[in-house]
């Protein structure tokens, strides 16, 4: 298989009703799924005894999902392991097979990416647009809006959930799953096949979360994003698709931590030392043990709801010997750790493109990846802090206290990296960079707040308030969400070949930032003045704060409609050709043809010095091509 | 694992066209690791909701009146099938790794998951017989969902020793070639690397489903 | 040196800001929720100490990123390399980095634990000076209830009656005992900053000090289903701090009125079992 063969586009495809509907592809596997789904929960409402018709549904998820995902080929390497054939090999199906890759199982963790990035984006404007029908509700004060309240309930939940599909999974999943390989000099994946897995539970997931709207009058969940037992115990039916589709955020989150593990601690390359690795490597490999371990007791914890729901057991109802304070516990055990995994990414990100643009080394590169680990590390011993009030072992507030503010310490490390690499840098203020200093703004704010919150005292008076949701939206919109378009403004000229539009992206850029401040920071002024979250009714003196932060937000959603422009425009419309390395950046996935080849390296280079010596007197080059005829030779470690 | 790996360690080809046999060996390995780590974290709920909710006994819902555990032998019956089988299947690995001989393996591994699955089976016996349902109180919903748990993963380790029995099978007859110097293709996982990723994730469970005895049937 | 003149300029910006924004926190914004009960006067303060840690940390570290991010900035001139510049990092100034947000944060934990102490312990809630001048540190217990969607309050030193608005005298200890009876809600009760979870099958304690009278808007802060915003309760009707005079005499109204449906109540106490209600 020549290289250029498989660099040069996609192959056609001939269409023809045979090959849709007797092969192993989406159409087939939607048919199925809907069948198999339909059977299962015919059958699940007959062995139910009793009258609220959750085992039914549960099980015709649970049951479709398989045959969706059986059907779709995830069996098939399974199937010939049992027959205990040696599975197919990888490399040789990372050829291309046209636009139809993007439908079906792909091993190629570009298409992956791509995959990952189309669908959770469409997510994140599909939330978005929730949050917009969020904020018409707050145009009218108590509870005069458009959505009654069993609507606004939903409306919040499904935004809360379906933003956590999006945070948990945005950068990890399209950027991490299309770059990581490459950054360390990798032809593929580890698991391969379970990254497909992973992506395809993704829109599996999330139109099991939609379904529920259509679950009879009043449908959908009243719980929010926490699913809180014992109410997602006695909810009515639709609360059965938050659960599914919940865990399989959460099982699609575990496989993708164990394979980016994986690929990292054994992909590498020849040369490429811990102290040689991309600062978005080292940020995948923080993340991702959060993201290995705390997923699986959220499914855990989901299942065992499950099992309250339909078949009675009593781990939530106390009146059955059950306690919802365990629920509490247990999701925030998991809960914690998963809105670090949501910003550590965001770091990598952002320390990835400053030495990029203050051509410079990055400032205590050490420092930094202890600092991550460090905030990965800690993560696991705060989780009380959201159950302050809840009366969970009140002796251990003080402890639980000061080991949130102790997280301080590690994440502002990151500050000390970002001040460090701007000293006397030859900065080039470019769109990655505006993005990335943008996040470290936003977030300081962020942060900030959420010392005030674990504060015990404060806790008291600012828990379950207003103020809670700007302190996660300015860590998780203002964070996480920016640095997903300084990702996108750096990363687009590798990944499609052309440049985001600059001037627009400029525009972008400042009502991106103007107005994402004024939204969210008058969010902290109405939680102070005893704004309930997750409530339709406010105080009627509160209604000019909310009609401003609603005007705002709408604002901030225009802005988000031009970054979409901009991608559709400058991917669909626009002629000119980006250069191989626009951005002059060291790391190896610029040093390769854009676009990048099926199997990334035609030989795999051997790396020879390090991602961040810019600067003067700099040309020890990254990495020996052996494809270059030059001999590959070993070089010493940094 | 986690040594840094320059071009000087032999298990990394410079320039390769593929990665090497070596590198692809330590895949399963290291995904296996963490799979036990991710499913230790599965774990954590079942067993800490049995001790909160014992520990609370939210309105003496615990133990009601007439639920207590199980008759023991069956569960004994339980842990030493899943044990015994973990145990069988590994000493035929062991002997596998020497390289003497793979064929044999293919009957050592399936008698390996008969013993699981019977397992499963006396299992799923025992738990329509116990008296009570998963709804009967705190102790009942731990017991039911604990074991439930552990017998689909006893179930799914049964299958995994048995492809390794297939595999062991197949690869007697068609050994794996090593690749050439400039090979493109990778070469398949060898057995002794499957076999050993096994292993560690065996004895994980047998470890679990001996915790999770215990603490059913004694706590 | 030059060096030194960019680390100073942005420090000297600093420092003005931060003063203005300490004094205006000190001085002249008010932050809620407020100086009514003990509770709430600590959440205050707390809040002030803060917001000029928080507000300082946060100049300096924009003022510097700002400061660097200009002067630095290529555009306009051409890159002229500086010598020096590829140190990687400076052990100094992380370490000095460390440490002192070390100890801020040991500062801010400390202080939380202290002021915490004051919040949850029954003998630290009346503030000395009232002590002194007669108040009654024997507590006055009310019972929150909460259900879908509504909550009750129990009286349980006066025979346990039931009454829809809560009533407290002011000068005394305060003890709220709550709980729930279907799903998780929430006790806020803004203006004496206290705010418990109600767990069915959980009593969760919490007190508080009335300083002088007062209105309390209440609201359940946990989401409970359908109606959750709904589940307020504000104005002047809904809950008052009163005097000691005026409370007495809420007191045998209120016995008198609602005390003769206690028997129709459960019998009194700390949590309550209803089977498990299936709604919808
Ligand atoms: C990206 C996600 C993200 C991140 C990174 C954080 C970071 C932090 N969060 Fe946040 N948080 C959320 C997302 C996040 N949070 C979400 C989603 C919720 C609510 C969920 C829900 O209820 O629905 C929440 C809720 C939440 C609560 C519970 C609120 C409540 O319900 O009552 C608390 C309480 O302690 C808290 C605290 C913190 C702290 C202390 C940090 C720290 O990590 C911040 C550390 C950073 C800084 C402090 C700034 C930089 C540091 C310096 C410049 C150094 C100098 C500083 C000092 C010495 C102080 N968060
Ligand atoms: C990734 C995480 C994420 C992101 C990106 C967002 C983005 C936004 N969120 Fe969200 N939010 C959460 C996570 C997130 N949120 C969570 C976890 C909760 C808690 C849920 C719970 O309590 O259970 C929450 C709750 C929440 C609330 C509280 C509701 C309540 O408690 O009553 C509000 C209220 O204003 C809100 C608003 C917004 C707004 C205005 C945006 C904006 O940033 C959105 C901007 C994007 C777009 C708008 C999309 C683009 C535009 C269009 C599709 C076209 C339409 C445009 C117009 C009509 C102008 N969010
Ligand atoms: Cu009761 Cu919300
Ligand atoms: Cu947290």
């Amino acid at each position: 298989m020549s290289q250029t063969a498989i660099a040069s586009g996609r192959a056609p495809v001939r269409f023809s009703p045979r090959r849709l509907f007797l092969t192993q592809n989406l159409v087939t596997a939607i048919i199925v799924g809907i069948v198999v789904g339909a059977v299962a929960y015919w059958i699940g409402a007959q062995l139910d005894t009793t009258d609220n018709g959750n085992g039914g549904i549960l099980l015709g998820y649970l049951v479709g999902s398989a045959g969706f995902l059986v059907t779709l080929g995830f069996a098939n390497d399974v199937i010939l392991r049992l027959r205990g054939r040696p599975s197919a090999s990888i490399v040789k199906t990372a050829e291309s097979k046209g636009w139809t890759e993007f439908f079906g199982i792909s091993l190629d963790h570009k298409v992956v990416g791509i995959q990952f990035g189309v669908a959770v984006v469409l997510m994140f404007f599909l939330a978005g647009f929730q949050a917009m029908m969020i904020r018409t509700e707050f145009l009218f004060p108590n509870g005069g809006g458009p959505w009654p309240a069993g609507q606004y309930e939903t409306l919040v939940g499904l935004h809360g959930l379906l933003m956590m599909f999006v945070a948990t999974l945005v950068i990890i999943g399209a950027f991490g799953n299309y770059f990581i390989p490459i950054m360390i000099g990798a032809k593929r994946m580890a698991f391969p096949r379970l990254e497909s897995f992973a992506f395809w539970l993704v829109p599996l997931g999330a139109l099991i979360m939609y379904s529920t709207i259509f679950a009879g009058f009043g449908g959908g969940f009243p719980t929010g994003w926490w699913l809180y037992a014992p109410l997602s115990v006695e909810a009515r039916i639709g609360m059965d698709g938050a659960i599914v589709g919940f865990a399989f955020i959460g099982i699609a989150a575990a496989i993708a931590g164990i394979n980016l593990l994986t690929t990292i601690f054994v992909m590498r390359a020849p040369g490429m030392t811990w102290s040689r690795m991309p600062m978005f490597a080292w940020a995948m490999i923080a993340v991702e043990f959060l993201s290995a371990l705390a997923p699986p007791v959220l499914a855990c914890t989901l299942m065992l709801v499950g099992f309250d729901r339909a078949v009675q057991s009593s781990f939530f109802e106390a009146g059955g010997g059950g306690s919802g304070l365990l629920y509490q516990e247990m999701f925030w055990f998991f809960g914690h750790p998963e809105v670090y995994i949501f910003i550590i990414p965001a770091f990598g990100v952002v320390l990835e493109i400053l030495p990029v643009f203050t051509r410079k080394p990055l400032f205590g590169y050490r420092l930094a990846v202890a600092g991550m680990l460090g905030v990965s590390l800690m993560s696991w011993f705060v989780w009380n802090h959201h159950i302050f009030t809840s009366s969970v072992a009140p002796g251990l507030r003080p402890f639980f206290m000061t080991a949130t503010e102790l997280i301080s310490i590690p994440t502002g490390v990151m500050f000390l990296n970002m001040l460090g690499t701007l000293w006397k840098a030859d900065l080039r203020l470019k769109l990655p960079l505006l993005f990335a200093l943008a996040v470290m703004f936003n977030f300081l704010i962020g942060g900030l707040t959420g010392v005030f919150l674990s504060d015990v005292p404060l806790n008291v008076t600012l828990h379950d308030s207003f103020f809670v949701v700007g302190h996660f939206h300015y860590t998780i919109v203002g964070g996480e969400i920016f640095a997903l378009y300084a990702a996108s403004y750096f990363w687009f000229p590798k990944v499609t070949g052309k440049m985001l539009n600059a001037r627009i992206g400029k525009w972008h850029f400042w009502t991106a930032l103007i107005f994402f401040n004024t939204t969210f920071l008058p969010m902290f002024a109405a939680g102070y003045l005893g704004q309930v979250r997750r409530s339709p009714v406010y105080a009627a003196e509160l209604h000019g704060l909310n009609v401003w932060i609603s005007v705002n937000g709408f604002l901030f959603g225009l802005s988000n409609l031009i970054w979409l422009y901009n991608i559709v425009y400058s991917w669909g419309f626009q002629k000119e050709r980006a250069p191989v390395n626009p951005w002059e950046s060291r790391s190896l996935e610029w040093q390769i043809p854009t676009p990048i080849p099926a199997d990334n390296f035609p030989r795999i280079p051997t790396i020879v010095s390090g991602p961040y010596e810019y600067g003067p007197g700099t040309t020890r080059p990254i990495a020996e091509w052996p494809d270059t005829g030059q001999i590959p030779t070993p070089a010493p470690a940094i | 694992m986690i040594s840094d790996n320059t071009a000087a360690t032999g298990t990394l080809r410079t320039g390769g066209r593929a990665h090497s046999p070596e590198q692809v060996a330590r895949i399963p390995l290291v995904g296996t690791w963490l799979f036990i780590g991710a499913d230790f974290f599965f774990f954590v709920p079942l067993f800490f909701a049995f001790f909160f909710l014992q520990q609370a006994n939210v309105d003496h819902m615990w133990q009601p009146k007439g639920i207590h555990p199980p008759n023991l032998g069956l569960g004994v019956a339980v842990a030493a099938l899943a044990v015994v089988g973990i145990l069988v299947a590994h000493s035929g690995l062991r002997h596998l790794q020497s390289q003497r001989t793979l064929a044999s393996f293919t009957n050592t591994g399936r008698l390996a998951a008969l013993l699981l699955v019977a397992a499963v089976v006396v299992q799923i016996w025992q738990l329509s017989h116990v008296g009570y349902g998963i709804d009967s109180g705190g102790y009942a919903s731990c017991f039911f969902a604990m074991q439930i748990v552990v017998t689909i993963q006893i179930g799914v380790l049964a299958l995994w020793v048995l492809s390794l029995a297939n595999r062991a099978g197949y690869e007697a007859t068609h050994p794996i070639a090593m690749p050439g110097p400039d090979a493109i293709e990778e070469v398949a996982t060898p057995i002794s690397a499957l076999a050993y990723s096994y292993q560690m994730f065996a004895l994980f469970l047998g470890a679990v489903v001996l915790l999770a005895w215990v603490v059913c049937y004694f706590l | 040196m030059t060096n030194r003149r960019h680390l100073v300029i942005p420090g000297l910006i600093v420092a003005v800001l931060s003063l203005i924004w300490d004094l205006l926190v000190a001085l002249v914004l008010h932050i809620p929720p407020g100086y009514a009960t003990t509770t709430a006067a600590d959440q205050t303060v707390t809040s002030q100490v803060f917001a000029i840690i928080a507000g300082d940390i946060g100049m300096a570290v924009v003022a510097y990123g700002l400061y660097f991010a200009i002067l630095f900035s290529r555009q306009g001139r051409t890159a002229e390399p500086q010598a020096g510049v590829r140190a990687p990092s400076n052990v100094p100034l992380q370490v000095g980095w460390i440490s002192s947000c070390i100890v801020l944060v040991m500062f801010a934990a400390g202080f939380g634990v202290v002021e915490l102490e004051g919040q949850t312990d029954p003998a630290l809630v009346v503030p000395a000076s009232a002590l002194a001048s007669g108040a009654q540190h024997h507590p006055f217990i009310v019972q929150v209830i909460g259900q879908q969607w509504q909550f009750t309050y129990r009286y349980p030193q006066y025979g346990g009656f039931e009454s829809q608005q809560l009533r407290i005298p002011t000068g005394r200890l305060i003890q709220f005992d709550v709980t729930s009876l279907d799903v998780t809600h929430q006790f806020w009760a803004y203006q004496l900053g206290v705010k418990l979870d109600a767990n069915q099958g959980i009593n969760n304690i919490g007190y508080t000090y009335v300083a002088s009278p007062t209105i309390i808007n209440v609201r359940c802060g946990e989401l409970c289903g359908l109606w959750h915003g709904y589940m307020t309760d504000v104005g002047s009707q809904a809950g008052e701090a009163l005097a000691p005079a005026a409370f007495a005499s809420w007191l045998s109204y209120a016995e008198a009125t609602y005390g003769p449906e206690t028997k129709d109540l459960p019998k009194f106490a700390l949590t309550y079992y209803p089977a498990p209600v299936v709604w919808g």
